[in-house]
């Protein structure tokens, strides 16, 4: 009799453990894109290092992420980071208009409708220390540091190396190791 | 006995180093195999981990990113590590995330299987290593990387086997060392121990090792050398002082059993009896037999003593004492006691004894024993009472003698005195006794009796007067007479010679007035003769001229008258020239000398002759001796004598006269002016006269005494007299014996003169000539 219970008992927590498991297993589709791309944001900036006039040694001082355009990403980041933090400081979440307002973004996400001034917006955050992030494919072509893509129905992305190496911020080569390289350094184009 | 004792000193020299050195190296090669498994272990690990490090950081991102396929990518890489057979790569939840198997028929470990509490463990003959995988102190999940031990097994195998190999190797060499090694030790030993034993077989100490070696070895022959020579030594030695030991014992023996007059008797601490020489058993009539080991001293001690002794013991010690303990109980203090008993024989006789008990002690103090050693005092004590008795009895004479005694010290301190020197002095025993003799000098004392004291201290003897004064300050006189016993005991007679000093006192104050009166007496008669003769001669002459005047005319009558006056005078001249004679004995005396009395007696009878002849008297004259006398008187009392034998005859019958010697003695009562050589001699005169009665015999040595009338025969009575009275100035004596009708005899006694010996010259025989013929 007693037996049995410790059989059932088992038998329950295994079936429970693969419904676990399984969920866990296919969690990125089971989450829609946007959520998984704003969440991979987060996990980003562990893998890039801001230089010092970015501000960003005292946790107290807020991560600005700045975005430009608007996008079903755009909403999922802005519901993420409304009280989740990025490196230990409290996140900041700006929208810019203008180009002149990127200044004091640490993060700048440029969403597909600003597709028109990409090339101004690209030129204005060249030289700043700011990640530019995008989920537009060719946007990475253009000069933005990282973009989102779906591969095999997953969300990869893919780096500007010749971008990121112009940018003040250097990227792990964890990062690179993962991500779709776009315009490769030891290529000369 | 130990194994290991057996085994001979080369097989455990060899078998120490090899022991020694197996353990060397058994440790040594344990420590480095160990070590050396420990390292390819650690290798193992190391590399394990290396590549779980690599592989997990390079699957950050695809955990960041949830990069499944860039994940297996990086897994991929281990195909290339040989050890490596699987790696499973977790998520920060602990869910599998993308795994590697080199051969696939593994199953990947559950979530349950999942362990991060150790970062490698072998289990299973694998290498299980997990690494979390972090980057800048985020978890991104974990690798599992399972080695296979294969190789590493194989490599230790190998390694185990070389080094087994090795210490073979090295342990063969190490016995062969010790084998050929073991000698420098083991043969000095084993020389040395061939040594002793033939040292112990044959017991010949003079064999000896050589020693010419610096190290321990020759520390150790030289030991053995000099333990041989002290064995050597300690054996003469012992052999010398066993032998004095028999002699001693022997001696002790012969003198235990030569102690015939003394008992020695031994005791064990329990007073058991365990020795009793021969003077014991001599003493107390038991055999040793009877007695040793199971009697005890009480045996022949009297039960009343021994209890009157324990009483007393108790008392003194304040703690009941009784046994044994009654001879203990002293000697514990002071070592031994001596001390009187009666012992009783074994027959039943008692005798007194004085018995030492002496403590017997071992070394430690402990005491082992009692020693009895007891002397038979019998006849000590049998002494002690005669010289006890002896001294009462002497004691008794001195105490009852009439005469002082005591006895001064070199102080002059009375040490003993007897009751008639504390009579004569006054004082009481004690009083006397806390004076000196000297103090008791009167001070009016002469200085010279003052001496006495010093003479004999000086001289050892002095003797004398001493003029004391008495307790009650009157002065007596004693004789003292003392002599010097020993150093400081001198020994004193005292004669209490008062009484006798008065009378010797009053002796010369009488003798001094006699002597005066003497004088005196003799003057008047001296004087008296001489003034006497004058008026007398005158008597006479006048009476011759009245004859020769008146003549013829004178009446008959008148005549006869002057006739009678004439006679009386003549009478009186005879009487006074006698009388003077007789004091002359006194006041003419001559010093004395040796004085021959045959010649003197050969003088006298020449003078004599004539009356000799006209009576026909016969004298007979024999050996007379030589006196020391005043020759004068010698011939007067000669022919005093002589004369009056020859004038005493009986009318009609020849007078017969006999000179001779009496008798030669010594003196009865010796007298100053004699010396000690002086004989006293007797001589008689003796004759066949008319003799006298013997009552007269005193009474006719008295001056003007008669025993006839004047008409039978003349004389004044004073010859005898004088005679008398110069023998007696010769200190001798004068008798007389005689038988009326049958004659006298005159012995006189002289003083012999020291001459006479000398003079032993032929006598002639006076007989002859004395003689006439018919």
């Amino acid at each position: 009799m007693q037996h049995e219970v410790i059989i059932k008992v088992w038998s329950i927590a295994a079936i429970c453990l693969l419904v676990a498991t399984s969920g866990r297993s296919d969690g990125i589709e089971k989450h829609d894109a946007e959520t998984v791309k704003a969440v991979f944001i987060e996990r980003l900036c562990n893998f890039v290092e801001w230089p010092e006039e970015a501000n960003l040694s005292d946790t107290s001082w807020p991560f600005v992420i700045g975005i430009m355009g608007r996008s079903p990403a755009t909403s999922a980041i802005r519901r993420i980071y409304g009280s989740r933090p990025i490196l230990g400081h409290p996140v900041e979440v700006r929208r810019i208009k203008t180009t002149s307002g990127i200044g004091g973004c640490h993060l700048l996400f440029i969403a597909e409708n600003e597709k028109s001034r990409l090339a101004d917006i690209i030129a204005a955050v060249s030289e700043e220390p700011v990640l530019t992030v995008s989920d537009t494919p060719g946007f990475c072509d253009w000069g933005v540091l990282l973009n989102f893509r779906i591969f095999n129905n997953k969300v990869g992305f893919e780096i500007n190396e010749r971008a990121v190496l112009d940018s003040p911020l250097s990227f792990s080569h964890h990062l690179l190791k993962t991500a779709t390289i776009v315009e490769p350094v030891g290529d000369n184009k | 006995v130990n194994i290991t004792h057996r085994v001979s000193i080369k097989n455990k020299l060899v078998g120490i180093i090899c022991l020694v050195t197996l353990a060397a190296l058994g440790i040594g090669f344990t420590v480095v195999i160990l070590s050396d498994i420990a390292t390819y272990e650690d290798d193992l690990v190391n590399n394990t981990l290396v590549n779980a490090r690599l592989v997990g950081n390079g699957c950050i991102t695809a955990l960041a990113f949830d990069d499944r396929q860039g994940a297996m990518d990086n897994l991929l890489t281990l195909e290339s590590v040989d050890d490596v057979e699987d790696a499973y790569l977790f998520d920060k939840n602990g869910d599998l995330f993308a795994h590697y198997q080199r051969t696939p028929s593994d199953t990947p470990p559950t979530k349950e299987e999942f362990r991060l509490d150790k970062a490698s463990e072998f289990a299973n003959g694998r290498l299980e290593v997990t690494q979390p995988i972090r980057f800048k102190g985020q978890d991104y999940g974990y690798i599992q990387l399972r080695a296979s031990t294969a190789q590493l097994q194989e490599k230790i195998r190998d390694y185990l086997a070389t080094v087994l190999t090795l210490m073979a190797a090295l342990m063969v060499l190490a016995f062969l060392l010790a084998q050929g090694l073991q000698r420098i030790i083991s043969a000095p030993i084993l020389h040395l121990a061939r040594v002793t034993h033939s040292i112990s077989k044959g017991g010949d100490y003079s064999v000896r090792v050589s020693d010419r070696r610096g190290d321990e070895i020759g520390i150790l022959y030289g030991g053995f050398n000099e333990m041989l020579d002290q064995i050597e030594a300690r054996r003469n030695e012992r052999d010398a002082a066993l032998e004095e030991l028999a002699q001693t014992h022997a001696q002790l023996k012969s003198i235990l059993r030569a102690a015939s007059r003394v008992a020695i008797i031994a005791c064990d601490e329990n007073g058991r009896v365990s020795l009793f020489n021969s003077g014991a058993e001599q003493m107390l009539g038991y055999e040793p037999d009877e007695v040793m080991g199971s009697q005890t001293p009480l045996l022949w001690h009297l039960d009343e003593e021994l209890a009157a002794r324990a009483e007393a013991l108790s008392q003194e010690f304040d703690q009941p004492i009784k046994g044994m303990d009654v001879f203990v109980a002293k000697p514990r203090l002071k070592g031994y006691e001596e001390r009187e008993w009666t012992y009783v024989r074994k027959n039943g006789a008692r005798f007194p004894v004085t018995a030492t008990v002496t403590l017997v002690r071992d070394d430690a103090r402990n005491t082992t024993g009692l020693l009895f050693v007891a002397i038979d005092i019998t006849d000590r004590k049998r002494a002690e009472e005669e010289v006890r008795q002896s001294e009462q009895k002497y004691r008794a004479y001195i105490s009852n003698s009439p005469f002082g005694v005591f006895v001064v010290n070199s102080m002059g301190q009375f040490i003993e005195s007897n009751e008639a020197l504390l009579r004569y002095c006054g004082y009481t025993e004690e009083e006397l006794h806390r004076l000196n003799a000297p103090q008791l000098f009167s001070p009016n004392s002469p200085e010279v009796a003052k001496a006495h004291f010093g003479q004999l201290m000086t001289e050892g003897r002095s003797s004398g007067e001493v003029l004391v004064q008495k307790k009650d300050g009157s002065d007596g006189f004693y004789m003292v007479d003392a002599v010097r016993l020993s150093a400081d005991r001198c020994l004193g007679f005292v004669a209490d010679i008062t009484s006798h000093k008065r009378d010797q006192e009053e002796l010369k104050k009488f003798a001094a007035r006699l002597e005066r009166s003497n004088r005196e007496l003799e003057d008047f008669a001296s004087v008296a003769s001489h003034d006497l003769q004058e008026p007398l001669r005158k008597v006479r002459a006048f009476g011759d001229r009245l004859k020769a005047v008146c003549g013829d005319g004178i009446p008959e009558k008148a005549n006869d008258y002057l006739d009678r006056m004439q006679s009386a005078a003549d009478r009186m001249q005879t009487l006074i020239s006698d009388l003077l004679t007789f004091s002359r004995v006194t006041t003419k005396a001559q010093p004395h000398t040796a004085v021959d009395l045959n010649e003197v007696t050969v003088e006298v009878l020449s003078d004599l002759e004539i009356r000799v002849e006209e009576l026909e008297a016969r004298i007979s004259i024999g050996q007379l001796p030589i006196v020391h006398a005043d020759p004068l008187q010698m011939r007067q009392l000669l022919q005093n004598l002589i004369g009056n034998a020859l004038k005493f005859h009986r009318s009609g019958v020849a007078p017969v006269v006999k000179v001779y010697t009496k008798a030669m003695y010594e003196p009865p009562i010796p007298h100053a002016a004699w010396t000690p050589e002086h004989q006293m001699c007797t001589f008689c005169v003796e004759d066949n006269g008319i003799g006298f009665e013997e009552k007269y015999a005193d009474r006719i040595f008295t001056v003007f005494q008669r025993l006839h009338g004047r008409s039978e025969y003349d004389g004044t009575g004073v010859g005898l007299a004088v005679c008398q009275k110069i023998v007696e100035r010769h200190f001798g004596k004068i008798a007389a014996e005689s038988t009326v009708g049958k004659g006298s005899a005159f012995s006189v006694t002289l003083p012999q003169s020291s001459e006479q010996k000398g003079k032993d010259h032929e006598r002639h025989q006076l007989e002859a000539n004395h003689h006439p013929a018919g």
